[in-house]
């Protein structure tokens, strides 16, 4: 009941600010990308519900071009994660021993790259920007992935309708795609709210130190790093992005939750 | 002494236990038994105030006069193992394995007395003896995965008894034990307590395991429904019935039949699991309408054995089907063999709907999908599921239902042979007459031959034309359930007639076997 | 048997992990030469560089003259600072490492008793309350938190520099004093991550027989807890603190700098501006070899601390 009731709660902030960053595409309240020296550091007012930065610009309005990078990044590093990982997974619980030792090393292997350190190698060569962020994270998420895929699978490839499927005559192939995928993919859709979550916080982190989305591109990370130049002067400039982020996270981690308690829990806490 | 006066369990507003009644005298042996859900392991807790989480109880506990429920834990708990012990059904996971089992058997001890180190270590050795572990070479040092299931539940029996408390309270504790370890388990219990003058509370759902009580307790829906010995001959209450039945079914007689040439012929099959020998050289035949049963204790080798002849697990070995040689592993076995698996809870994908569960086995047939749905309809009208059972998901079911299912499934591609691996273990016993009633009536419309693994020797009896004794993967001895009952040749084969020997009148014998028993295995 | 394959496990992760910290380096498009001199530099100084780096030699030849560098100590050159790596990397590990470390005590200092707590409570409202208190602390960003923190201690309250670091010189008492709030916003979201792994192994463990059995035995819910259902949660709260370590080095490079401390991110990103490859592959390779130890580290303690798998064939 009060499990239902967040959920939908969570879906709905999360469905806000994914219109907002939509939105921010074609229209925000006052342009992000001019400035207006006249009129800085203003307080809050009617025009300016969180008043405007130190270049004059409207902090809802940049608010709203920080959530696209940030969501467009969180959203294809899971995508990365969730395409690449979840097969690699599969394949690993299917295989053989050897075959399922050589894929779980190098699941390892990948998984001792953090993203920051994905993201400076990138941003040395390419310098910086919001792909790197990206594709820094998503690597990061394919051995997340493929472990939690993997161990689900192996979990369900054990239990007896498995056999039957085998004594049916189906291939290993047909049963990874046929049983073993929709009892897992609760879980993993489960994850992947979780690891959206994970994701704008990394974002923000390398957005910050300068590894994410480069100028003019607005992102929330950025605006902290900007806000802590003039905290002195105008400390509630670093308010607004952070709550932004906290608000973002917390909201799809209740949405993971959420759905993990809606999905099956039938098979969720069963271990066989 | 021990007085259960109006208690009552409830979790948020559903009633688990009300108006449950009894008392126990020192040096008592009460049984109480019933169905899953019954609340009969409820009660059991009850007597140490130990609620799984989210449950209370109400009413009276009372130990002495003096009332357990309304005391604070930490008075309640000085007189846990002290007063009131357990021991709970699982062997897998009762004992901490993390802890060594010496550890585990001093730490009560320690909890409640002051003896120094020696003395206490001292103790942990004689209960070590007393069990029957030190002659089984079981020292203190080990750990719990070491052992066997009967040797932990030996361990935990020593916990229960460490420092000789007033009642025990056994729940379900040989339940998860095959026949032959569960029996010895149970001497145990009732020499060890006996000799103490303790009270013993058998919780069980097994009337095998009640038989040993001077009371009987028939619980179902959270009361008591019936009491008193009667119950294991005359029940008079419909849950004392449905138990009753269970362990006493009978099917309508089956004519001779003039020998038929086998539909099924295995020879000298072997099945190794991390380069141990599981199966090691079986052969047997089975005919068209015959039923084959396969027993023994666990890790005899019989489920393997079926798991290898269908293909799940390598074997070597001849097998020839209706007169033709097969390669081992041969997928052509498996289109003629139907499979009921023993846990219904996972023998199917819970996304899938029963009607597409039991249409699979169709998948390599040449049937259009419409024929498909309707093979698999119609199967499950034969099993008592019609109406709209084919639509729903298998959470929808009751465990029952769900094995229904699982027949339906290997009955849909009309295979010549039904293998059925402990097919009713997992349900409750008041269920197994139906289910095995079931498989009588559908082997018997379709001439199939039907090779089951069992160890419910009550159900054996009933079904099976021939029976086949393993152990350590060998057959050991086989012969028709007269032979087999009568002149039980091998002590494997003993041990598990002696259990199965639960009727009225039977006592006797059975404890004359039981003591045979003990003499050929002198603790264990 | 066990820990030898472990370690030979280890050995190949490492092996592995330098191949790619190498290939990265040498076979992504860009010129190092070039990145070094800048894109108006002359032909013939980016040949004479290329050949003094060695960047026309055969890639396996350069990678075998480069991790047999590493092995004996020799992490190269730095363009920019023109010292060797390996001495920049030691003086800012200096920062860095204890950095991490208060941060990884704070939090398992904190997240512990909270998840035990937690657990103990299942249910009740301390549990609810700590489960709350762990979501919103784990989406804080560690960022955030360290600008509210200066904000609040050294623009507001004034009783803190913001950032900086005098020097282990001035004292430990100055340096880890430098290093608290840093510390201390590092460790809220981790200590969040750990009460919630704590209480989710805790509550689990505390679902089998056995805590049953401890409780039939006399003992109180919490001593029942904590001396068996605590022994068997240690294998996969390790486990996920492994997993967990490489979230911790990628925050203490981030909070760095935050409170402007002379660490070992400061250095990377410096390098990563200069484009200096010598300089990020050095670091690189230190911050995933240290992730794969430390992930090794926490499965041999998971398994030592269960006999099953300890004396398991």
């Amino acid at each position: 009941m009060r499990g239902s009731a967040g959920l939908g709660v969570a879906a709905a902030v999360l469905v806000s600010i994914i219109a907002a960053a939509v939105a921010s595409l074609w229209w925000t309240p006052f342009p992000v990308d001019g400035f207006d020296m006249g009129n800085r550091f203003a307080m809050p007012t009617a025009a300016h519900p969180l008043g405007t930065d130190h270049y004059g610009r409207d902090v809802v309005s940049m608010l709203m071009a920080g959530a696209q990078t940030s969501l467009a990044v969180a959203a294809g590093a899971v995508a990365i994660g969730l395409f690449v990982g979840t097969p690699l997974g599969l394949a690993a619980a299917s295989s053989g021993r050897a075959g399922r030792a050589v894929l779980m090393l190098g699941s390892d292997i990948v998984f001792a790259f953090p993203a920051l350190i994905v993201a400076a190698i990138l941003s040395t060569f390419r310098g910086p920007g919001a792909f790197n962020a990206l594709i820094a994270i998503g690597i990061f998420y394919i051995p997340v992935f493929m472990r939690l895929t993997a161990s689900s699978a192996r979990r369900v490839l054990a239990l007896d309708f498995v056999d039957a499927a085998r004594l049916a005559g189906k291939s290993s192939a047909r049963i990874a795609a046929e049983h073993v995928l929709p009892v897992v993919a609760p879980i993993l859709l489960t994850q992947a709210a979780t690891q959206f979550a994970i994701a704008i916080l990394i974002e923000a982190g390398l957005s910050y130190v300068g590894l994410g989305a480069q100028p003019p591109a607005v992102s929330w990370g950025r605006m902290l790093a900007e806000a802590q130049t003039l905290i002195s002067l105008a400390p509630q400039l670093a308010v607004w992005p952070g709550l932004a982020i906290v608000v973002t996270v917390l909201a799809a981690t209740a949405l993971g939750e959420g759905l993990n308690r809606r999905l099956d829990p039938r098979f969720a806490g069963r271990h066989a | 002494m021990l007085e259960l006066d109006r208690l009552g369990a409830r979790a948020g507003r559903t009633t688990l236990l009300s108006d449950v009644s009894l008392t126990i005298a020192p040096g008592e042996r009460v049984a109480i038994v019933g169905a899953s859900g019954s609340g009969k392991s409820l009660t059991g807790r009850a007597m140490l105030t130990l609620p799984p989480s989210g449950v209370t109880y109400s009413g009276a506990v009372r130990l002495d006069g003096v009332d357990l429920l309304s005391l604070p834990d930490a008075e309640v708990a000085t007189r846990r193992a002290a007063a009131v012990s357990i021991i709970f059904q699982e062997p897998a996971t009762a004992l901490n394995p993390v802890h060594s089992i010496g550890a585990q058997i001093d730490e009560t001890i320690r909890l409640h007395t002051r003896a120094a180190a020696g003395e206490r270590a001292e103790r942990v050795l004689s209960l070590l003896e007393r069990t029957g572990l030190t002659a089984a070479g079981v020292g203190p040092e080990r750990y719990p995965h070491e052992l066997s299931g009967g040797q932990r539940q030996r361990v935990a029996i020593a916990i229960a008894l460490a420092l000789s408390p007033r009642v025990v309270v056994a729940d379900e504790a040989t339940s998860a034990l095959d026949a032959v370890t569960s029996a010895r388990i149970l001497d145990l219990l009732e020499g060890l307590t006996a000799a103490n003058d303790t009270a013993l509370v058998l919780i069980t759902h097994d009337l095998a395991v009640a038989r040993r009580a001077d009371r009987v307790l028939v619980m179902a829906d959270g009361r008591i429904a019936e009491e008193g010995r009667e119950v294991l001959t005359r029940p008079v209450s419909a849950a004392g019935r449905a138990l009753h039945d269970a362990r006493h079914i009978t099917l309508p007689p089956r004519p001779a039949k003039a020998a038929r040439d086998p539909v099924l012929a295995v020879r000298d099959v072997r099945v190794e699991r991390g380069g141990r020998p599981v199966v090691d050289g079986v052969s047997f035949t089975v005919a068209p309408g015959e039923r084959l049963a396969l027993v023994g204790g666990s890790g005899s080798g019989k489920t393997s054995l079926v798991r290898g002849l269908l293909g799940l697990l390598p074997m070597t070995g001849a097998i020839t089907l209706a007169g033709s040689e097969l390669p081992a592993g041969s997928p052509v076995l498996r289109d003629q063999a139907g499979m009921v698996f023993q846990d219904p809870a996972t023998s199917f994908n819970p996304r899938f709907s029963a009607g597409r569960i039991v249409a699979e086995p169709l998948f390599r047939t040449l049937l259009s999908r419409k024929a498909r749905r309707e093979r698999a309809a119609m199967s499950l009208e034969r099993v008592g599921l019609g109406g709209d059972a084919a639509g729903r998901k298998p959470h929808a079911f009751s465990g029952g239902q769900r094995q229904r299912i699982a027949i339906a499934r290997a009955l849909v591609a009309t295979p010549r042979i039904l293998f059925a691996d402990e097919p009713v273990s997992a349900l409750d016993a008041a269920l197994r007459g139906q289910m095995v009633a079931l498989f009588d009536t559908l082997v018997r419309e379709d001439d199939l031959a039907l090779v089951f693994v069992a160890h419910d020797l009550a159900l054996v009896r009933a079904l099976a034309d021939r029976i086949i004794v393993m152990e350590a993967g060998r057959i050991v001895e086989q012969g028709t359930p007269e032979e087999i009952f009568r002149r039980p040749r091998h002590a494997a084969t003993r041990a598990l007639v002696d259990e199965a020997r639960d009727e009225p009148g039977g006592d006797a014998r059975g404890d004359e076997a039981r003591q045979d028993d003990e003499a050929a295995a002198p603790g264990g | 048997m066990r820990v030898l394959t472990r370690l030979a496990q280890l050995a190949a992760t490492l092996f592995v992990a330098s191949l790619i910290v190498f290939m990265a380096m040498s076979v992504l498009p860009g010129d190092a030469g070039l990145l070094r001199l800048g894109m108006n530099a002359e032909p013939a100084a980016v040949a004479a560089l290329r050949a003094e780096m060695g960047l026309d030699d055969p890639l396996p030849l350069r990678f075998v003259a480069w991790l047999g560098g590493i092995l004996t100590g020799d992490f190269g050159t730095s363009g920019t600072y023109d010292v060797s790596v390996l001495g920049l990397l030691a003086e800012r590990a200096r920062v860095s490492v204890p950095l991490a470390v208060y941060a990884l005590v704070l939090s398992v200092a904190l997240a512990l008793p909270a998840g035990i707590y937690a657990a103990v409570r299942r249910g009740r409202f301390a549990d609810r309350a700590v489960r709350g208190v762990a979501e919103i602390g784990l989406s804080v960003p560690a960022v955030w938190l360290g600008l509210l923190f200066i904000y609040v201690f050294a623009v507001y309250l004034r009783w803190a520099p913001a950032g900086g670091f005098p020097g282990w010189d001035a004292g430990p008492a100055r340096a880890l004093g430098a290093l608290t709030l840093p510390a201390v916003a590092l460790a809220i979201p981790q200590a969040a991550i750990l009460a919630r792994i704590v209480r989710t192994a805790l509550t689990e463990a505390m679902d089998e027989d056995f805590v049953a059995l401890a409780r039939a035995k006399g003992r109180s819910t919490a001593g029942a807890v904590i001396h068996h259902a605590l022994p068997n949660a240690w294998a996969p709260i390790l486990t996920v603190v492994g997993m967990q370590f490489g979230f911790l080095v990628a925050g203490a490079i981030v909070i760095e700098t935050v409170f402007n401390l002379p660490g070992l991110g400061r250095l990377l990103f410096q390098a990563v501006a200069q484009r200096d490859i010598v300089l990020v592959q050095g670091i690189t390779l230190v911050v995933v070899a240290t992730v794969v130890i430390v992930n090794a580290l926490c499965d041999v303690v998971a398994v030592a601390s269960n006999p099953r798998l300890r004396r398991g064939p």
